[in-house]
């Protein structure tokens, strides 16, 4: 029996005279058919039935012998030699517990071409300069197409290009890997033949489920940590302070008002709370059921209120006040908060419509301490480093524990000063829930 | 194309229906464009808000789509001249602050600077965000070209969830063809051509839905279409067919335009059209299967019941032929192919290709299967006049134009040829004999038998020969009608 294995946009087609499991027959090019990302599997099981084959799947790029020495710190590498095992696996570390060393120290011990996946462009450029080390590194993404022995690119680019990216590596790093599971991004995986794949994240888990993918995908968790169990010796000290603020009497009659119409309308339906899939439910019936869109609508103002009271930005006045002295990033739910906050208090805003230019220049900036603060919606939840930052403000956010997490990893950077997160939560509102489900999954650490 | 939260769309009975619209619902179209139109010159906010306003549960994801397209097709301009991203700089390095007075020093600092009034400061520190900026040019027709972009973009998004997709359409296979292999998709072709990914088979995917989508704007510029389409529903995870063929929705009009592949298809189309009237002449008319391959002939020639392709051979390589030709052979279609020399093996219908377009030669080849020897370029109207012995009545002009030769000299041939039985009258040609029974029975229906006439009133040029013979036709109502003899008219008036 022989086989020849190549690749074809995003799949293994293999043709000969022997039975492939792994994938299907294909009618249309006349071949067995296998998902790339079987590539490992494939090849074991055609070695120990002693099947000869031809391989004619890799594309690589020319690689030199990336020369450089890193030390990383105790806990850095063991997760590096617990994914050794198997060269596969997702490593769960705290933001700013240098979950980028782990990546870089196996990207020397391979020494193979490998392929660098990030969820935005800033981070690209955060990647590249540590990367720099080994050497030249080269960009994949809207603004540059080129592939190197190591490549950086964003989920995005590497999704369109899945079918094209799939067989010029062997090592496959996922930074952030808790976006892969998505149905989409999930192609990235599956369509490279890459053997090796690693994933980083603070967190793996999704409120859909989907976390339960990563392991076919790029494997299972090798190595955890939680912020904290480095608290205090790789990360600062930190502090939460949750505060808690009432609404004002105008603000809590029209909260009141909103918050009535939606609860209304899910107590009429009889909904119960339980899964993201109810709230999904009442989305999907806007379209015919006019009190389902104005429940919705009210509640959105509703939250809103809630979430953009003017009381809080009494609070935000003085603890701004207070802290003069440190670096300070302000966390909003919506861009109109952070367009408000900006405006009255003179802070530099940056969202996802921030375009790269200002943005460096606001980073630039900040660590210079030219810029005190910072405020922002989502974009600074993930990955970017902001330098120095030891308080954090959060006046208004969604109920996941990872955002909360993630904020909480952007202040904890060690910096000689003890950090502190104040959590501002409007009282008497559909807030507190919120606030106390992104708190559930933070580890022993309780509110001081 | 429309972010998914705005696609809107039925399903039923494991259907999928796009809810276009329809050209009684221009209203939405109307109304969208109205406000933008209105608040041109103003910030694009006031328009959004207004918008807003006309929400309900019925409308928005189509109020909140066409105002999407209205905004793609449309200019921004800032409201300031000042640099908002220097005077964002200059404040903040001068912040945070948190008292009044503080800030207010600071922008009396900022507009010395920038020689402003301090109001301009505060005008000028978020101008450049979308909601902020001035409505310009609106590059949207009107509201008909506004709906028919909505349902293109409607059509598209729905697409997008496509695990495979079928189609046909009457022409421009070449480009789709090209397009298709441009993508990445792999295609079938049975009854309409099906289109899936490589890794359609191993996975449902959507991950193709975006490429077939990006087809769609091809296919539905063409005369004739169909699609049919599997389409994933994200949550439910069923599986739901869209069908939808020309016709049935309203969408951009294509520009009309040729495209050759080389300047030699364009001659020899042109030629060919100029001196083969009575031919009808297809540009890649039809995509046939032979084995593996879809193959598609620039042209296909058809006169009565016989059918003949041409395909310039201009690129293909020796041993692209070697591996296709048994299949090109099989065809039921003779091929005639125009090449260089050494392939003449792969049709008993071959002519090399010279410095220039062999035309004459072609001619020749096309004529001789077509059955006819007369070489030359000039029109053989002996087979229409044969056809036009029986005809009663027929307009001069179409019948010109359908044999591809000018009026005048079908004229002349008539009453060269036909004088004895037929007459010219105005545009039209009559047979002498159906005239007079004409005559007879307009007598007839002087004199009360009005049902008589009916039939006779739905006949070819009637009008024309009533007012030759002198009659005119008084309608009465909407379904009756009498015929009186002119002067009667005349005098009556």
């Amino acid at each position: 029996m022989f086989v020849r294995i190549g690749y074809d946009r995003g799949t293994l087609v293999v043709r000969g005279d022997a039975h492939i499991p792994f994938g299907r027959y294909d009618e249309r090019s006349r071949c067995f058919r296998v998902p790339a990302y079987k590539y490992r599997d494939l090849i074991d099981y055609l070695d120990l039935s002693g099947i000869a084959y031809e391989e004619k799947v890799f594309d690589l790029p020319p690689t030199p012998f990336f020369d450089a020495e890193l030390e990383l710190r105790d806990y850095q590498e063991e997760a590096v030699a617990k994914w050794m095992v198997d060269r596969k696996g997702v490593v769960v570390l705290p933001t700013g517990s240098g979950k980028t060393y782990v990546a870089m120290e196996i990207i020397r011990e391979l020494n193979v071409p490998s392929l660098i996946v990030v969820p935005t462009l800033d981070l690209i450029d955060q990647w590249t300069e540590k990367l720099s080390v080994f050497g030249e590194i080269s960009e994949f993404s809207g603004r540059s197409k080129n592939i190197g022995a190591i490549t950086v690119t964003t989920y995005d680019s590497a999704y369109i290009n899945a079918e094209n990216l799939g067989n010029r590596f062997m090592l496959i790093v996922f930074d952030e890997v808790h976006h892969l599971p998505s149905e989409s991004f999930s192609s990235i995986a599956e369509m490279s033949a890459a053997p090796y794949r690693l994933g980083l994240t603070a967190t793996m888990e999704r409120e859909d489920g989907l976390h339960e993918r990563l392991p076919e995908l790029v494997g299972g968790k090798v190595f955890e940590l939680k912020p904290a169990d480095i608290a205090g010796k790789h990360l600062a000290p930190y502090t939460i302070r949750r505060i808690v603020i009432p609404l004002d009497e105008k603000e809590k009659r029209l909260y009141d008002a909103k918050a009535r119409v939606f609860k209304d309308y899910v107590k009429k339906k009889g909904l119960k709370f339980s899964s993201p899939d109810d709230f999904r439910k009442i989305v999907m019936r806007t379209g015919y059921d006019s009190s389902a869109y104005e429940a919705l609508r009210s509640w959105d103002e509703a939250r809103k209120i809630a979430y953009n009271s003017k009381n809080k930005l009494k609070i935000l006045k003085n603890i701004l006040e207070k802290h003069r002295k440190d670096k300070i990033i302000i966390f909003t739910r919506h861009n109109d908060l952070v367009y408000r906050i900006s405006k009255l208090f003179l802070i530099p805003a940056i969202t996802y419509r921030t375009d790269q230019r200002e943005r460096k220049e606001v980073f630039r900036l900040f660590k210079k301490g030219i810029y005190r603060a910072i405020v922002s919606s989502q974009v600074l939840d993930e990955g970017i480093d902001v330098p120095d930052a030891n308080v954090g403000i959060i006046m208004s956010g969604t109920g996941s524990s990872r955002e909360y997490i993630q904020r909480l990893g952007r202040i904890l950077r060690p910096s000689g000063k003890k950090a502190i997160l104040y959590e501002l939560v409007s009282a008497e509102t559909s807030e507190t829930r919120t606030s106390l489900r992104r708190r559930k999954r933070l580890g022993a650490r309780q509110d001081l | 194309m429309l972010p998914k939260e705005l696609l809107d769309i039925r399903k039923y009975r494991g259907k999928i229906f796009p809810k276009f619209l329809k050209s009684d619902e221009i209203e939405f179209a109307e109304v969208v464009l109205d406000v933008y139109r209105k608040n041109c010159g103003r910030k694009l906010r006031f328009a959004r808000n207004e918008l807003k306003k006309m929400e309900n549960s019925k409308n928005y994801k189509r109020l909140r789509a066409l105002g999407r397209i209205v905004e793609n097709n449309t200019s921004f301009t800032l409201p300031t001249s000042l640099p908002p991203f220097q005077v964002r700089k200059f404040l903040f390095s001068r912040g945070f602050v948190t008292k009044k007075e503080e800030r207010q020093k600071i922008i009396n600092k900022a507009a010395e600077k920038f020689g402003c009034l301090p109001e301009e400061i505060e005008n000028t520190i978020f101008a450049d965000l979308e909601e902020e900026t001035i409505i310009g040019k609106i590059d949207v027709k009107n509201a008909e070209d506004l709906l028919r972009r909505y349902n293109l973009s409607l059509l598209q998004t729905t697409i997008f969830n496509s695990l495979r997709m079928t189609f046909w359409t009457e022409s421009e296979h070449k480009r789709i063809f090209r397009a298709v292999k441009m993508l990445g998709l792999m295609y079938e072709i049975g009854e309409g051509i099906t289109l899936t990914g490589p890794a359609s088979i191993l996975k449902q995917t959507r991950k193709y839905g975006t490429s077939f989508a990006r087809l769609i704007p091809i296919i539905v510029s063409t005369p004739s279409w169909w699609i049919r389409a599997e389409i994933l529903d994200e949550h439910s995870k069923k599986v739901y067919r869209l069908e939808l063929s020309s016709g049935e929705v309203l969408l951009p009009l294509a520009e009309p335009r040729i495209e050759f592949d080389s300047s030699l298809e364009e001659e020899l189309y042109f030629r060919l059209k100029s001196s083969m009237p009575g031919v009808k002449i297809q540009r890649e008319p039809e995509v046939i299967r032979a084995g593996d391959f879809a193959f598609i002939p620039d042209f296909k020639l058809k006169k009565g019941e016989k059918e003949v392709y041409i395909e310039i051979a201009g690129f293909w390589t020796e041993e692209y032929l070697r591996k296709k030709i048994e299949k090109v052979k099989k065809l039921s279609v003779p091929l005639i192919v125009i090449g260089r020399e050494e392939i003449s093996f792969v049709s008993e219908f071959f002519i090399p290709i010279e410095r220039k377009l062999p035309f004459i030669k072609i001619l020749k080849l096309v004529n001789s299967y077509f059955g006819k020897t007369d070489l030359t370029p000039e029109v053989d109207l002996s087979e229409t006049l044969k056809k036009l012995r029986r005809v009663e009545a027929a307009n001069i002009a179409n019948l010109a134009r359908k044999c591809g030769v000018e009026e005048d000299k079908l004229r002349r041939k008539i009453t060269e040829l036909l004088g004895a039985s037929k007459m010219l009258v105005e545009n039209w040609m009559f047979d002498r004999k159906y005239v007079e029974e004409v005559r007879e029975r307009l007598e007839k229906g002087l004199n009360g038998n009005l049902d008589d006439l009916e039939p006779l009133l739905k006949k070819d040029g009637i009008d024309v020969l009533l007012d030759f013979l002198g009659y005119r036709i008084v309608w009465e109502g909407i379904t009756a009608a009498k015929v009186v003899k002119k002067f009667e008219v005349d005098r009556k008036s």
